[in-house]
């Protein structure tokens, strides 16, 4: 129900969008890639594949992310199933605060990781003391703290996948099972498991993408394990420019193959009948038993919510005096009073506030026209624009930030002489590239709800197509597309690894400022920027989640 | 077959999508106030030729003339029409006034003429004082009145009605179906409406347009199109019908005798020289009688089914099964008491298909 000149006016803007944003920098990381001081040339990949060190930190990154898959499907999976089919005091707070990582940017959650188990954090002096150590007994660098800090961050996508598989399950074919005469083992093995593939699938290759493009936990304590990421990094820095390409090319395939594979899978949604069969939690009654699960889960939940306790008291410890005592000695508002009183510190959060929000709303708005030819319209080639548009999103943060300074770097004829590399304009198309995915999805989803019945009702009634769009769609979507901008918001205000590679130090944003008050030692300014982030990410979160609860009761 | 005096015609429409032929060439057209109903299989094309009138669709080949002006490649928000949804696809956003003046709105009308116009339209449907609630506040049969509300408030030209009543239930629609038909009628307005539903097709409309697999099949008017069915097609699928092979043993003066099973023959008119044909007996127009009558069969009752005024016997004439309506007896000894019985079928009762 879209005139054919709209339509076409509407693909227009689409297709320029997606062909300077994404589709003209990726094939520029390719050709260059592909020379060397200014002629074709496979040497790159040559040497990506006779180089120890690229084949070292290739490995690592590979199996660093399978181990992170694995643990963070133990630890995310657990935690589901605990939580759904246990019934125990506490249980719904717990439930509640189990995805709480997600919340918070990875770099911040390095960061809290350092200030409890790095060589002077928290718990690191608890053990010494307790135990009267030299050292602590363990070293927060290496790929085993890599390890352990991806764990930490991207077992919630684990956690939370299986959780809403778990709600829309159809208990009934648990039970008949039973009833069949299967025991617990084989119920769990041949009906539950693959009633959750999907889930786990979708979760896996969530994590791995994440883990292969992680950059934050190598960077700061990888403890020189190469790494693709920081490989491509020090390439870059190391002015081996073609080479980073060839990195970079070698790293996105990867991430590129599990979007595809994301794409295409996403439909195979658990099959058959939507349970109406509720589940019954099974009540805990052996005092042992409760005191030991209590036990296991609070410590899990202590785990979890400690690194923003942490990050909150450091924020408030006096810069200097704190050596050698397990906790600060002590606190002082003096760390918030100098970052929000000094122009010069205050200067990041304004300009993260500002890119950030130009970020969003610039996706809020393209994504209006983008979801409507996407969810209304069928056309050649929709399939591809698709998965253009997912891509940025897919891709390391690192490459894709590369892929910028590839094509935006000097005045071509082939980029229109747009030159973003060096000017404040960068960052915010990059996170509007990065972050219009997740606008893209939550405002297709509203719009898949309204009835395309209304659509003709409306034209049928005398509105035209933008009058209709204008008081029939847009208030139907305003809430989806609203909270999709808001999480859009979030994202792009914790967004580390891509900034590093373009900023620009007059418009840096917070993470770039956090990384360097980090390296000067002054924990408690980090630590406040860790805080304030958290608290605008938190409530632009908690904004776009009740907007998206807000439906209106669609074709009653 | 466009006449000119003809408030709305459509001319030989065709619509494909990809190999699937929505709509196969149909002509029709409907005069000034009439009621046309386009009844035919889930399927058919009939939604498709409603959107195609709306314009929410454009079709491939054919016109569509209103009021002698093509219309065809006019955008649906210019050509007036009021499109009464299936789900009603009321805006879940506005009130139920608002959804009533959207239209005039749309138009830009003064706020004051449109508070008055929503006011009419409201008390058309008997909603009056309603025009506060939301959309989810109502019954569905109350919803389905806010669509054709908001419909008649913008004086539509002509009113188009998608399963209108397909919504409803059972005790809803025989009302519902009475008040629609005076409504339509008491404002003149031309009304064209789909159905899969004959009964809803005979409460509501005039003339009926049969349509199926994308063609028109007949149209006439209601008792038209039952008493005279034009194929095969159309006598199964208006009312029960008794369809059964024959073969054509002889004629005399017009009339033929025919062949359902051994020693088993009817008398009905000639239409064909054909020997194979098709007999359909309309079940409400054959006898029951306990004693025999002349020209009556023997027959045995096979089991009934009581659908409260009538009664619907199955019989078994030899090997032929025949499905008898008649109005129910007023006892229930006499229903189940009738075992063998006497049966006879009117040469009227009979349609001859070639």
């Amino acid at each position: 129900m879209i005139d054919k000149r709209i339509f076409i006016f509407f693909l227009l803007i689409v297709c320029l969008v997606l062909f300077w944003g994404v589709f003209y920098p990726n094939l520029s990381v390719l050709l260059i890639s592909f020379q060397q001081k200014n002629t074709w040339s496979l040497a790159n990949y040559k040497e990506i594949f006779i180089s120890p060190l690229i084949l070292r930190a290739t490995f690592n990154s590979f199996w660093i992310s399978i181990a992170t898959v694995i643990g963070s499907a133990i630890v995310g999976g657990a935690m589901a199933l605990i939580f759904h089919f246990l019934e125990f005091p506490g249980r719904k707070m717990f439930a509640a605060l189990a995805p709480l990582p997600l919340l918070m940017p990875p770099l911040i959650g390095v960061i809290a990781f350092i200030f409890l188990y790095g060589e002077s954090g928290i718990i690191s002096r608890v053990i010494i003391k307790t135990f009267s150590l030299t050292n602590p007994p363990w070293q927060l660098n290496g790929p085993g703290a890599i390890l352990v800090v991806h764990i930490y961050s991207f077992y919630a996508y684990f956690y939370t996948f299986i959780s809403t598989s778990l709600k829309n399950l159809d208990y009934s074919l648990l039970d008949a099972a039973r009833s069949l005469g299967a025991s617990q083992q084989k119920v769990f093995f041949s009906i539950l498991l693959p009633l959750l593939k999907p889930a786990l699938i979708g979760a896996s290759l969530l994590t791995f993408m994440n883990s292969m493009a992680s950059f934050s936990a190598p960077y700061l304590f990888g403890g020189g394990t190469p790494m693709l990421t920081l490989q491509i990094f020090n390439s870059k820095v190391g002015n081996q420019w073609e080479l980073a390409m060839a990195e970079s090319v070698l790293l996105a395939t990867l991430s590129i193959f599990a979007l595809i594979w994301l794409t295409y899978n996403q439909e195979t949604t658990i099959g058959g009948s939507k349970g109406t069969a509720s589940i019954t939690r099974r009540t805990i009654t052996n005092f042992w038993l409760k005191l030991t699960t209590l036990f296991i889960t609070f410590i899990a939940i202590t785990i979890i919510i400690l690194p923003l306790l942490t990050l909150l008291l450091i924020s408030f410890a006096k810069d200097g005096s704190w050596t050698v005592e397990i906790l600060p000695p002590s606190y002082t508002f003096s760390n918030y009073e100098k970052v929000f009183s000094n122009p010069r510190f205050i200067e990041p959060i304004y300009n993260s506030l500002i890119m950030s929000g130009l970020a969003a709303v610039g996706a809020f708005f393209f994504s209006l026209p983008t979801a409507y030819l996407f969810t209304r319209t069928k056309f050649f080639g929709q399939k591809a624009l698709v998965i253009l548009t997912m891509i940025p999103w897919a891709l390391p943060g690192t490459v894709l930030g590369l892929s910028f300074a590839a094509s935006f770097n000097e005045a071509k004829w082939s980029n229109g002489g747009i030159v973003l590399i060096g000017t404040f304009w960068i960052l915010p198309i990059l996170y509007f590239l990065r972050t219009l995915p997740l606008v893209l999805r939550s405002t297709q989803a509203s719009l898949e709800q309204v009835d395309p019945n209304l659509e003709g009702a409306s034209r049928s009634l005398g509105a035209s197509f933008f009058y209709t769009l204008r008081h029939v769609i847009l208030p139907l979507i305003l809430p989806g597309a609203i909270s999709g901008a808001a999480l859009a918001f979030a994202t792009a205000m914790g967004e580390f690894v891509t900034s590093v590679i373009v900023y620009v130090p007059n418009s840096r944003p917070i993470s770039i400022e956090i990384a360097a008050q980090l390296r000067a030692f002054r924990l408690g300014n980090a630590a406040v920027y860790g805080v304030f982030l958290t608290i605008i990410i938190a409530i632009s979160l908690l904004v776009g989640r009740r907007l998206s609860s807000t439906k209106l009761p669609n074709n009653v | 077959m466009t006449s000119t005096t003809s408030h709305l015609a459509l001319s030989n429409l065709v619509k494909n999508y990809g190999p699937v032929q929505a709509v196969n060439n149909i002509s029709l057209s409907i005069e000034k106030g009439e009621c046309l109903a386009l009844l035919g299989p889930s399927g058919c094309g009939k939604s498709t030729m409603l959107k195609i009138i709306a314009g929410l669709e454009v079709p491939n080949q054919g016109s569509v003339i209103l009021a002698g002006r093509d219309i065809t490649k006019t955008s649906p928000e210019s050509r007036n029409l009021g499109f009464v949804f299936q789900n009603y696809a009321l805006f879940p956003h506005l009130s139920v006034g608002e959804n009533v003046a959207f239209g005039l709105k749309a138009r830009k009308k003064p706020s004051a003429f449109i508070s008055k116009k929503v006011d009419e339209a409201l008390e058309l449907v008997q909603l009056q004082g309603l025009a506060n609630r939301r959309i989810y506040e109502l019954s569905g049969g109350q919803q389905q009145r806010v669509a054709i509300a908001r419909a008649l408030a913008i004086e539509p030209e002509i009113l188009l009605l998608d399963e209108p009543l397909s919504n409803l239930d059972v005790t809803l629609r025989a009302q519902t179906g009475q008040q629609l038909r005076a409504l339509i009628k008491r404002l003149n307005i031309s009304t064209i409406f789909v159905t899969h539903d004959q009964a809803d097709a005979f409460a509501l409309a005039d003339r009926v347009a049969l349509i199926n697999q994308g063609q028109l099949q007949q149209i006439g008017s209601i008792f038209e199109v039952y008493f005279q069915p034009k194929n095969l097609f159309v006598a199964s699928f208006i009312g029960h019908s008794n369809l059964l092979p024959a073969k054509l043993l002889s004629t005399n003066n017009g009339q033929a005798e025919y062949e359902i099973s051994k020693g088993f023959c009817l008398f009905a008119a000639k239409v064909t020289d054909k020997e194979k044909v098709t007999l359909r007996i309309r079940p409400e127009a054959i006898e029951i009688t306990k004693e025999q009558k002349p020209n009556s069969l023997p027959a045995k009752v096979l089991t009934t089914r009581f659908a409260g005024t009538v009664l619907h016997y199955y019989l078994k004439i030899q090997d032929i099964e025949l499905e008898v309506v008649r109005l129910t007896p007023q006892n229930e000894i006499e229903i189940n008491e009738l075992k063998d019985c006497w049966v006879k079928i009117p040469s009227e009762a009979i349609t001859v298909f070639a």
